[in-house]
């Protein structure tokens, strides 16, 4: 199915009201949010224009050829180290990118899970409640839990989120619209063996329909969400929820396979648009009132840093130097489990059970840190990696034990997902790689990540919980997975904090770059601190509450 | 990436032979275009005369054994089929005109080291199967093993189409249905949890 014919086109001279740059999670709501509110948007989009019947259940082109995760015009190959002693390589021999995004219209909301956790009131101040921790940016937010809830409320009505409240929950003004998805055995078993370890599950909230909402069509439980995009639309995508609606109002116009290489501008330091390569790579340049970059927490700081000029020599809105510092990707741990009767599990959404019992740091534990589990396949729901996960632990396992496993495993194997806070640090960051570019000239983004020693024993904490509760749920074995410092990164957040000092942060509350003041800045790269693992929603109710001080600022003439 | 360019990587060889070791680590996969380029062709191998285009009819031969090797028949023989009866070894001869062409010479001379181990003056794919498992374990760390374990699986579980999975029967064998609409219960336990939770509100499960 081709992409909605356009309801408005706009020139290139065309001066819009707003340049939203990357149409997922965030930039999909503010373009919806402003075009609503009246004003003329651009949403330059480096993916292409997929729409629900382009999505099939082809693992194979998934998970192993990344379509979703790749450009299909040229490679725009990232580099990875852990430390910056090491040179940081292109992974040549394959496999996901360090830093592991969808391209496409609706962004990585398109192949999430759709675990959607607010964040609660410690999140927010926890750097004054715990006292600083040496050697990090441990910081508290500029805004609290308390201004940021009327927003989460109106993610979870806007885009439908399917859940019920848990005993650790922080309070809500609304309750879900949703009732939770229908349990799975993962789940299941998750519960009855969390419940006998005197803690407290819940049902997990998920950006994903359980009933019929908004002309959107409930899941059919196909069992193809994580790492594909929903052909029902009843995954919360903003690809299903507010693209649409931004392109209704006739004031927003997408525009797929356009990757911004430069945002421009002016001898008074304003913005006046942004350079983009179109499908072929030709050069184009959109012109704009104010520029609003929502690319994800690594490719809008590189892109800050790659619009350097005699103004801003070390990047746009780079003066207190921590443009893509503070990277944060949340830390891991696994533990599968293989039960006696069949589960399933690769029916159905990924994870319809969470436990919260250690979300709260605790001193007792030694270290700082707090995370949330859920039962779930992972990726290893589907045929193939279901496979290569069995043949492949231990070694290369072959012959008719590797068989027989193989198949017994398919529907008798769970896992227990550990997601953790991540302390940002200086080291761990996204820079403009001195050597590797691409066919059209921009540096690759260079990664450098290292989970602070926190982080693993964190992780290392929770997967020793997960298997408690396998077992006490009458898993025959389980089997750890080793923890390890994270080498791809699906959250990517904190590379242009928000904060009240322009010498500690890139935006300031209202997402407003301190330097530049036509320059919004609103995505995962906002977050000051990780979240416990699931930043999707707390990405989103920021922008829209960034759309709601934008529009303002806007109506007032103070842009 | 351009074919030519998918020739020349480097660490494939490296990357394939642990490919298994990283898998449980997040791994996710290995280069892309071009095992679509291969697996096209595979399905193309497939729909024709199911002739292999860059192996030898021995080595083919050679190559069918070894994929059996490593997902065998069960046995009594024809109760459920093994990776070579699924096609396995066309998806693989596709790969070896695709993204997997600069191991040609490599996986040839796997394959002729293979037959050279074979006892006697007879080929590897005619010895007995458990013969054969002993020549398979003198050579499970090379290049050639790692290449075919991983490519073995990745064709029987892609979808039929893509040729190593003939009629999804290795599909059929998980237990797994390609449909898009299930309804619960999915599994055992939560079809027990939902009864169980609907007998303690005191009305029946449904």
């Amino acid at each position: 199915m081709p992409a909605p014919e356009p309801k408005v086109r706009y020139s290139l001279s065309d001066e819009v009201d707003f340049l939203i740059v990357g149409s997922g999670a965030s930039g999909g709501v503010l373009a919806r949010e402003l075009s609503q509110a009246g004003f003329s948007v651009v949403v330059l989009e480096q993916g292409p224009y997929r729409t629900a019947a382009d999505f099939n259940h082809d693992e194979l082109a998934k998970y192993i050829h990344n379509d979703l995760l790749s450009h299909p015009s040229w490679t725009d190959h990232q580099t990875f180290r852990h430390d910056e002693s090491d040179k940081a390589e292109v992974r040549d021999g394959g496999g996901p990118p360090p830093a592991l995004y969808a391209r496409g219209v609706g962004g990585s909301s398109v192949h999430f899970s759709g675990n959607y956790w607010r964040m609660r009131p410690l999140d927010f101040n926890e750097r004054s409640q715990l006292g600083s921790i040496e050697g990090t940016g441990f910081a508290d937010w500029p805004i609290s839990y308390e201004e940021l809830e009327p927003y989460y409320s109106k993610v979870e009505w806007e885009i439908g989120v399917s859940g019920s409240p848990g005993p650790f929950d922080p309070p809500r003004s609304r309750p879900f619209p949703l009732p939770p998805m229908p349990i799975k055995s993962s789940g299941a078993l998750f519960e009855q063996g969390a419940l006998k370890l005197g803690l407290h599950p819940q049902p997990a909230p998920v950006a994903i329909l359980s009933q019929p909402y908004q002309g959107r069509p409930a899941c059919t439980h196909c069992g193809f969400c994580m790492g594909f995009g929903c052909e029902m639309n009843a995954k919360s995508s903003t690809l299903a929820s507010m693209i649409p609606q931004a392109e209704q109002t006739g004031r927003c116009e997408i525009r797929p396979l356009s990757t911004v290489f430069r945002l421009e501008t002016n001898a008074q330091g304003r913005m006046t648009g942004a350079a983009y390569l179109d499908a072929q790579g030709r050069q184009h340049s959109q012109k704009a009132k104010a520029v609003i970059v929502a690319a994800n927490g690594v490719e809008t700081p590189r892109l800050l840093l790659m619009s350097e000029s005699s103004q801003f020599p070390d990047g746009l809105a780079n003066s207190s130097g921590l443009v893509g510092k503070y990277l944060m990707g949340n830390c891991h741990s696994r533990v599968r489990g293989y039960f006696e009767h069949e589960l399933n599990d690769w029916k159905g959404i990924q994870c319809t059970r969470i436990v919260h019992d250690f979300y709260e740091n605790d001193p007792a534990r030694g270290f700082y840190g707090g995370g949330g589990l859920d039962g779930r396949p992972f990726i290893e729901a589907g045929p193939i990696m279901s496979a290569l996960t069995e043949a492949g632990a231990g070694g290369l396992r072959w012959g008719r034990q590797m068989k027989a496993d193989v198949i017994h495993s398919f529907n008798h194997r769970m896992g227990v997902l550990a997601g953790t806070t991540s302390l940002a640090m200086l080291r761990n960051n996204v820079t403009l790689d001195p050597e590797h570019k691409d066919a059209h000239g921009r540096p690759a983004a260079r990664i450098t990540y290292r989970d602070h020693d926190d982080d693993m024993a964190m992780a290392r904490f929770l997967q020793d919980r997960a298997d408690e509760i396998l077992q006490a749920a009458g898993a025959l074995r389980t089997v750890r997975e080793p923890v390890q410092p994270e080498n791809v990164l699906a959250h990517l957040l904190g590379t242009c904090r928000m904060g009240d000092d322009p010498a500690s942060s890139v935006v300031d509350r209202y997402h407003r770059s301190h330097e530049v003041p036509n320059l919004f800045i609103c995505d995962g790269s906002s977050m000051v601190t990780s979240s416990r693992g699931q930043p999707t929603l707390t990405i989103q109710a920021l922008a829209f509450r960034a759309a709601e001080h934008i529009a303002g600022f806007a109506r007032r003439n103070e842009i | 990436m351009p074919p030519e360019e998918l020739f020349h990587l480097p660490s494939r060889r490296e990357f394939l032979r642990h490919a298994a070791a990283l898998m449980g680590g997040g791994w996710l996969a290995s280069h892309a275009t071009a095992i679509m380029a291969a697996a096209a062709e595979a399905q193309e191998s497939q729909a024709t005369a199911a002739a292999f285009k860059h192996l030898s009819e021995a080595e083919a031969a050679t190559l069918g054994a070894l994929c059996d090797q490593i997902f065998p028949p069960d046995l009594p023989p024809g109760k459920l089929p093994g990776a070579s009866e699924l096609g396995a070894p066309y998806f693989i001869d596709a790969a070896l005109g695709g993204f997997m062409a600069g191991e040609l010479g490599t996986i040839r001379e796997g394959l002729a080291d293979l037959d050279k181990r074979a006892p006697g003056s007879r080929h590897f794919h005619e010895l007995e199967f458990d013969q054969q498992t002993e020549v398979v374990r003198q050579v499970e760390n090379t290049p050639l093993f790692g290449m075919a374990h991983f490519l073995t699986l990745l064709g029987l579980f892609a979808m039929p189409s893509y040729g190593g999975n003939k009629d999804g029967a290795a599909w059929k064998m998980l237990g797994y249905e390609p449909r898009h609409h299930w309804q619960p219960p999915f599994g055992y336990y939560d079809d027990q949890y939902v009864k169980e939770h609907a007998k303690e509100n005191g009305h029946a499960g449904s």
